[in-house]
C-alpha cells in the first residue's frame, strides 16, 4: 500500500519510505527526494570508496599489532557499505553559576618536635560566569543503537572529511546503503542541548570546586593550609544557551565488517572516508588469556600479604590498603580472563 | 475471550484476543487501534535478513568465543529448532523541558526510545531493545507468514505514563539549577509500533538442548545458553583454587615481613587463614561458571 505511493522523483524507482523519514535518497540514481520539504537544506555526503572494504580491513589487520599474529587465521564473512545519517550542533553554552560550599583543609604542623595533621573547615561562596563551545554529532535515526556509530562519529568531527552536496555525487561510485533522515534538526538541536548541559554541568562544578578550593585557602588564617575536600551545600548551575546552529543533513559512509577466527565471530567497524577502524572487537588469545590470570594470582598474592600485615597488627591502615588493592585487581582480573572479546573503540 | 472488530480501511471483519489493543487485519495490512477502531498510522518492522541457518552460526559463532565452551562446538552441536517472532515494540519520542522565567529550556530530556509492547517476553530479551541502524521496512503483513506474529497488550499511553516521571525528574533537577518553581512541559509521544524479528533457536549438544535468541534482522546475539566442557570445569576450578593458595603465601609473607623475622611460629596458621580471604573474590568469579549447569551470554 503506503510503500508503493513513493516513487524517485526522478527516475520513477520505488523509495524505501517510512512515514517518517525526512529524505529519502534513492538508491538508482542518489536523487535526494525530499518528504518533509520545511527541512529541505541540501544534503551533504562524504564520498566513500564502495569495495574498498576489504582492503581498508587488511590494513587494519596488519597495522593493529594484537591482530597482526592472528592474520592468517582470520576469514571475512561479510562486508556491508552503509551511509548513515547526522546532523552537526554546535552550541555556546553558559552558565552564571554560583554556590556555597565547606571545604576541608589540612595543614601538616610541627609542634614540640611531632609532627601532626591539622584539620579545618571554611565555608566558602562562588559564583562567576563558565561558557563552554560544544561541537555535537546527533544521528539522525531513532531509538537506534549507538555502540558502533558513536565511535564513528567521533571519528568524523576529530578528521572532518570533505563533503559535498549529494547533486554533485557520482552515484555510481558511491553506492551503498543509504539510510534516510528520520529526525527533524530541531529535535537534534533539543538532543544536542540535552547532551551539551550535561557537559556544561561537569566542566563549570569541576571549575566551581577549585575556585572553592582557592578561596577557602586564602580564606584561611594562617600559611601552609591545602584544600582537601570540597562538600556543596547549595549550588545553582543553570545552562543557557547563547547561540546554536545546526548543519544539513550530511551522510558518512562505515564499512560493517564481520569476520571469524577459528571458528569465533566477530565485528569491525572501519570509517568509509579514510579506512580508520572505530570499533573493533577482538578475540582473546589463550596467550592474553594467561596474562590476565597471571594478574587473578597476583592480586590474590598482593591482598593476602596485605592481610598478613594485618593480622599481625603493625601496620593496619597499609595492610588494608593492600588487601583492597590486591583483592580488587584478582577479581577483576578474573572478569578479564573470562571475557569472550575484547572491544577497542576510537575515544 | 474474543472481540470483533472491523477494519476501518477494508471493512472487512476479524477478531482478536480481548488483551490485544493494537490489531493488525490480516485481509489488508491496516494496523487498527481497538479500543476506537481507527486507523494507525505509523506501522512498520524490521526485516528479518538472517535466514534460521545464518542465526545458528552466528549464535555458535560467539558461544565459540566463550572460555567455557568446547572447542568440538561447531562440529558437535547441531540445530534442533528455530522459531522466528515478531516482538512489537513502541518507539517513543521523548520530550521534556523545565522552564524558567528566563530560560524556557531550563531543563530538556530530549530522546527516541523503544519499548517492548508486551508484558510477556521472550527470555533474554530487554525492554529497551535498541534498533540497529537499518532494516526497517513498511509492515507488511505478508512477511509475518513467515514468524510468529505477538500482537501488543500494553497500551502506549500506559508505558508513557510509567516513564514520564523518570524523565520530568531529571529536567526539573536541570532546571532547578537556574530557579526555584520550574515549570515542567511534557511532549512527550507516542510514536508508532515496530515489529522487530528475533530468532529464538534451540540446539543440541552432547543430548542436552540449548537455548540462544538472535536479532534477524543484524544478526547480534541477544542471549545465549551453551555447554561447558569438562575440561574448561577444571580449569577453572584448579584456577580458583590457585587463587586462594596464592592468597595464603601472600599471607604467611605479609606475616613474615610485618614480623621482620623468618622464625617459624604459631601466627602462621592464623596469617595464612587472612591471607586466603584475599583469594575469595576472585574464586568466586571462576567457581561461579566452572559449577554452572550451562553457561549463559547476555549481550
Amino acid at each position: 500500500m503506503a510503500a508503493e505511493a513513493y516513487r524517485c522523483e526522478r527516475c520513477g524507482a520505488p523509495l524505501d519510505v517510512t512515514p517518517e523519514t525526512i529524505v529519502a535518497v534513492c538508491k538508482y540514481c542518489g536523487h535526494p527526494n525530499w518528504i518533509d520539504k520545511s527541512a529541505a537544506h541540501t544534503v551533504m555526503i562524504v564520498p566513500g570508496s564502495y569495495g574498498r572494504g576489504r582492503e581498508y580491513f587488511e590494513r587494519y589487520l596488519e597495522k593493529d599489532w594484537d591482530m597482526r599474529g592472528l592474520r592468517g587465521k582470520i576469514r571475512i564473512k561479510s562486508i556491508d557499505m552503509v551511509y548513515v545519517p547526522f546532523y552537526t550542533a554546535w552550541l555556546s553554552l553558559q552558565s552564571r553559576y554560583y554556590g556555597v560550599a565547606e571545604v576541608t583543609l589540612e595543614r601538616i604542623v610541627t609542634r614540640d618536635k611531632e609532627t601532626y595533621t591539622e584539620t579545618r573547615t571554611e565555608t566558602v561562596t562562588v559564583s562567576g560566569v563558565h561558557e563552554i563551545d560544544d561541537v555535537e554529532a546527533i544521528l539522525a535515526r531513532r531509538a537506534a543503537e549507538r555502540t558502533h556509530i558513536d565511535p564513528l562519529l567521533s571519528h568524523y568531527l576529530k578528521t572532518r572529511p570533505k563533503d559535498m552536496p549529494l547533486e554533485k555525487v557520482e552515484w555510481d561510485q558511491v553506492k551503498g546503503e543509504v539510510l534516510a533522515g528520520e529526525i527533524s534538526p530541531r529535535d537534534a538541536l533539543g538532543i544536542a542541548k540535552d547532551r551539551g548541559c550535561e557537559k556544561l554541568h561537569d566542566s563549570t562544578l569541576k571549575r566551581m570546586e577549585s575556585e572553592a578550593k582557592d578561596a577557602a585557602q586564602n580564606q584561611a588564617p594562617g600559611f601552609g593550609w591545602f584544600a582537601v575536600d570540597v562538600s556543596w551545600i547549595s549550588t545553582r548551575i543553570p545552562c543557557k544557551v547563547l547561540k546554536q546552529e545546526v548543519s544539513p543533513l550530511r551522510l558518512i559512509p562505515y564499512y560493517d565488517i564481520v569476520y571469524s577466527y577459528e571458528g569465533k565471530l566477530y565485528r569491525t567497524v572501519i570509517a568509509g572516508w579514510d579506512g580508520e577502524r572505530v570499533y573493533g572487537e577482538e578475540p582473546i588469545t589463550a596467550g592474553r588469556r594467561a596474562l590476565y590470570y597471571t594478574g587473578v594470582l597476583a592480586g590474590s598474592l598482593l591482598g593476602g600479604a596485605g592481610l598478613g600485615v594485618l593480622a599481625v597488627g603493625a601496620n593496619p591502615l597499609g595492610g588494608l590498603a593492600l588487601f583492597a588493592a590486591g583483592a580488587i585487581l584478582s577479581y577483576y582480573s578474573a572478569g578479564k580472563t573470562l571475557a569472550d572479546v575484547r572491544v577497542e573503540t576510537e575515544e | 475471550m474474543a472481540r470483533e472488530i472491523q477494519c476501518p480501511y477494508c471493512g472487512a471483519r476479524f477478531t482478536v484476543p480481548e488483551t490485544v489493543s493494537i490489531a493488525v487485519c490480516p485481509y489488508c495490512g491496516t494496523t487498527v487501534r481497538v479500543e476506537t477502531g481507527e486507523r494507525l498510522a505509523e506501522h512498520y518492522m524490521y526485516d528479518a535478513r538472517l535466514d534460521v541457518n545464518s542465526a545458528y552460526r552466528r549464535a555458535i559463532g560467539v558461544a565459540l568465543r566463550q572460555f567455557a565452551a568446547p572447542e568440538d562446538l561447531e562440529s558437535g552441536a547441531s540445530i534442533a529448532r528455530g522459531l522466528l517472532h515478531y516482538v512489537p515494540l513502541y518507539l517513543f519520542h521523548i520530550r521534556v523541558t523545565a522552564s524558567c522565567p528566563d530560560n524556557p529550556e531550563a531543563g530538556i530530556e530530549e530522546r527516541y526510545i523503544s519499548v517492548l509492547a508486551t508484558s510477556t517476553s521472550l527470555r533474554g530479551l530487554s525492554r529497551y531493545y535498541p534498533f540497529p541502524t537499518r532494516g526497517r521496512r513498511y509492515f507488511e503483513p505478508a512477511k509475518l507468514e513467515m514468524g510468529k506474529y505477538h500482537q501488543p497488550d500494553v497500551k502506549p499511553e500506559e508505558i508513557l505514563k510509567r516513564l514520564a516521571p523518570a524523565y520530568a525528574g531529571r529536567a526539573l533537577m536541570e532546571a532547578y539549577n537556574d530557579c526555584d518553581e520550574p515549570k515542567v512541559r511534557d511532549e512527550s509521544r507516542w510514536e508508532g509500533l515496530v515489529h522487530y524479528p528475533f530468532w529464538e533457536l534451540a540446539y543440541t549438544y552432547n543430548g542436552r538442548e540449548y537455548y540462544a535468541l538472535v536479532d534477524a534482522t543484524d544478526g547480534t546475539v541477544v542471549y545465549l545458553e551453551y555447554p561447558i566442557a569438562g575440561k574448561k570445569r577444571g580449569a577453572l576450578v584448579a584456577g580458583a583454587i590457585a587463587s586462594l593458595a596464592a592468597g595464603l603465601v601472600g599471607g604467611i609473607l605479609g606475616g613474615h615481613y610485618a614480623m621482620a623475622s623468618l622464625a617459624i611460629t604459631p601466627g602462621h596458621a592464623a596469617w595464612a587463614a587472612a591471607g586466603i580471604v584475599s583469594g575469595v573474590p576472585a574464586a568466586y568469579r571462576l567457581l561461579r561458571l566452572g559449577t554452572a549447569p550451562r553457561g549463559t551470554y547476555t549481550i
